[in-house]
């Protein structure tokens, strides 16, 4: 894990600093491809062991950065796309790293990790991968926009995609995390039905909702025409309340499902 | 080995420029029927654009005689323009070529239409069957100008303000321009150079004009249409992109305009581009939110960023240049080595050869199987001594003074000139 955080931190920077010296992004690509690889062993020894370790915002963490990592040649290939990675790489260093420390004692039991349950990680993993991308796209927008407004072309005014390509692009990503969180929402229900458990009371949980539901009036006001500035702060905020909700106020870790992981529950 | 005489939008103003110019074809015919029956070349092109008129030949033939030849061509001596006029030859002139082709030596730097011209030019010199001996040194030129456009960013970005006008409404709405309503307030020189750019880049533009006759004739050869202008106001408010270039002396789009119609926009970005003097669009406009309001200054501001950005690629040009000339300086040695090597090697086995026809009459009684083991000993001796003379001529394909050392060996061995000189493309 070690290594895993040491390569992600320089892939950040990396990334960061290829929005000066473009032709350093390969050798950040590169640190991304790293971490790729060895977040594909941790995971599949994970998956093989259910081992005793094995925390759910680890394995949320690490899995958001193994679908990040795995996407990437696919949209840093798209014109103008490059810059993304130098948005989106830092944060999600800084989340991986916060989930690695967060619930130290939320222990999965041994033997309880069923392919269901995996599917409920999963589609954490990508609803916090997409809002967070869907997010870094809505940060460009922003800084595009300020550079367009201050009439004084510099590094973003000539490398990021026009307004309108990320005004779309971080609506479609924050659409598939919504769906992906919604659906994730549902799996941790259904995981708990068979204790009659539906739903806990926790900060983390009801953070969880109130999230989601901002997400909602997002997609709904998105559908109804609503574009540009003001959506792109929209986009952005809501993120770091999922933030703050995942790693600061466990929202994972006191979720209906992870309680039942716990032990609390049947 | 090249040799350029030109004249360009440097050393010479446009009068003299327009008084050399080559830019007939009856003219150009002329020039390479005189040129070709008076010297005997192995090749020449003439290039003529707006910006220059440079003609490439071989060093065979002096740039004084060109000069001649040039001035009766046009109709004026040649001491009118030599002055001006430059000269280089060898390596300088391939460099030369090299920077014109890239767009490095243009009025404006980096533009690519220099590279159509470059490529027109010979293939009228191969027309008038004058480009044999420079198939190679052009077909290099190509190659480094698409390597230079292709790999660095010295053609992109707008140099102009109707082209950075286009670039500024690309960057907010890229891939949908097409699908947004434009609208261009004036039908004068601005006006038709932005509704140009705009119409290219796919969008349906609207044109208004006090005088409707002018903007009905703007968009007559297609790509938009023209409105009335009392309909000006309820046009600003339904369009994204709003470009006014009239000769209006007072402000022609107020705030007032504006500030009810940009809540509806639900954050669409609105582009305003006031490119007249004094302003038409009022400055209060910029304030609305959600409005990016750009004037003239703007965008020089943005041009001279762009032109300081395709300043800073200039070197990373001049890299790709310089590789391509080395290879072709490779392989212009590869090709002058060949014809050495095949001679000297015809020479040696013609000794051979010779020497063993007088053994076969000295010694009338050698078996077949003698004869033939006599034939392969000499055979692997001629082999095995050209094989190190051989291994270095090859390499003198690539160093400075192989020319040199390829004449002494020439000298040394008394090689035929003529039959070890590389042939034209």
């Amino acid at each position: 894990m070690a290594a895993t955080g040491a390569v992600l931190v320089a892939s950040s920077v990396g990334f960061v600093w290829g929005f000066y010296q473009p032709r350093h992004e390969r050798w950040a690509a590169v640190g991304l491809g790293v971490v790729w690889v060895l977040a594909t062993v941790w995971l599949g020894r994970t998956l093989g062991l259910s081992q005793p370790s094995l925390t759910a915002p680890a394995v949320v963490g690490t899995l958001a950065v193994w679908m990040a990592a795995a996407g990437f040649p696919w949209w840093s290939r798209r014109p103008g796309w490059a810059p993304l990675a130098g948005f989106a790489v830092p944060v999600l260093t800084l989340w991986w790293a916060a989930s690695q420390v967060v619930a130290p004692g939320l222990r999965a039991a041994a033997g309880r990790a069923s392919l269901w349950e995996w599917a409920h990680l999963a589609l954490l993993a990508a609803a916090m991968t997409s809002l967070l991308l869907g997010a870094a796209a809505a940060g460009m927008y922003l800084e595009h926009e300020r550079e367009l407004r201050q009439k004084a072309p510099r590094v973003f005014y000539y490398r990021l995609p026009p307004l309108g390509d990320l005004d779309r692009w971080s609506y479609r990503l924050t659409v598939w995390g919504w769906v992906s969180l919604s659906g994730c929402m549902v799996t941790g229900g259904l995981l708990t039905a068979p204790a009659g458990v539906y739903w806990v009371e926790t900060t983390g949980a009801v953070g969880m909702l109130a999230v989601w539901l901002a997400y909602l009036i997002y997609v709904v006001l998105r559908a109804r025409g609503w574009r540009g500035h003001g959506s792109s702060w929209v986009a952005v905020a809501a993120f770091v309340a999922l933030a703050v909700d995942v790693v600061g106020g466990g929202g994972v870790s006191h979720g209906v499902a992870a309680a039942w992981w716990q032990g609390w529950y049947g | 080995m090249l040799m350029v005489l030109g004249v360009n939008h440097v050393r010479a103003d446009i009068a003299l420029r327009g008084d050399v110019a080559l830019d007939h074809p009856p003219l150009v015919a002329a020039l390479y029927a005189r040129l070709k029956r008076e010297v005997g070349f192995e090749g020449a092109v003439v290039l003529s654009t707006c910006n220059r008129t440079e003609i490439y030949t071989t060093d065979a033939l002096p740039a004084d005689r060109v000069a001649v030849l040039w001035g009766e061509t046009v109709g004026i001596p040649p001491s009118h323009f030599t002055s001006a006029a430059y000269v280089h030859v060898g390596e300088a002139a391939v460099a030369h070529l090299f920077e014109v082709a890239a767009g490095l030596d243009a009025m404006v730097l980096g533009e690519t239409e220099i590279l159509g011209q470059v490529k027109a030019a010979y293939r009228v010199a191969q027309e008038n069957e004058a480009a044999r001996g420079l198939h190679r040194v052009f077909q290099a030129a190509f190659k480094a100008a698409k390597r230079a456009h292709a790999e660095t960013a010295i053609s992109e970005r707008a140099l102009s303000w109707g082209y950075a006008a286009r670039e500024l409404a690309t960057k907010i709405f890229g891939d949908e321009l097409p699908e947004r309503r434009v609208l261009v307030v004036g039908a004068g020189a601005m006006a038709a150079k932005v509704f140009r750019h705009l119409r290219d880049a796919g969008a349906e533009v609207t044109v208004v004009n006090r005088t409707a006759a002018r903007a009905e004739a703007l968009v007559a050869d297609g790509g938009g249409r023209a409105a009335p202008w009392a309909d000006l106001a309820t046009l600003v408010a339904s369009s994204d992109v709003v470009v006014a270039a009239t000769r209006s002396p007072t402000v022609v789009i107020p705030v007032k305009w504006v500030r009810p119609a940009a809540p509806l926009r639900r954050g669409v970005p609105w582009l305003f581009l006031d490119l007249a003097v004094p302003r038409n669009i009022a400055p209060g406009v910029g304030r609305v939110p959600g409005v990016l309001r750009y004037d003239l200054d703007d965008l020089e501001a943005v041009v001279q960023k762009n032109r300081a950005r395709r300043a800073a690629e200039v070197e990373a040009v001049r890299l790709i240049l310089g590789e391509e000339a080395e290879r072709l300086a490779h392989d212009l040695g590869a090709m002058a080595v060949g014809p050495v090597i095949r001679s000297l090697r015809e020479k040696a086995e013609r000794i051979r050869s010779d020497e063993l026809e007088a053994l076969w009459r000295r010694l009338p009684d050698l078996s077949p199987a003698e004869r033939a083991a006599v034939e392969q000993t000499t055979h692997r001796m001629l082999t095995k001594l050209l094989n190190d003379p051989m291994t270095s001529i090859r390499q003198w394909a690539s160093v400075p003074d192989g020319p040199v050392y390829l004449d002494a060996l020439r000298e040394l061995f008394r090689l035929d000139a003529s039959a070890t000189q590389p042939q034209p493309d």
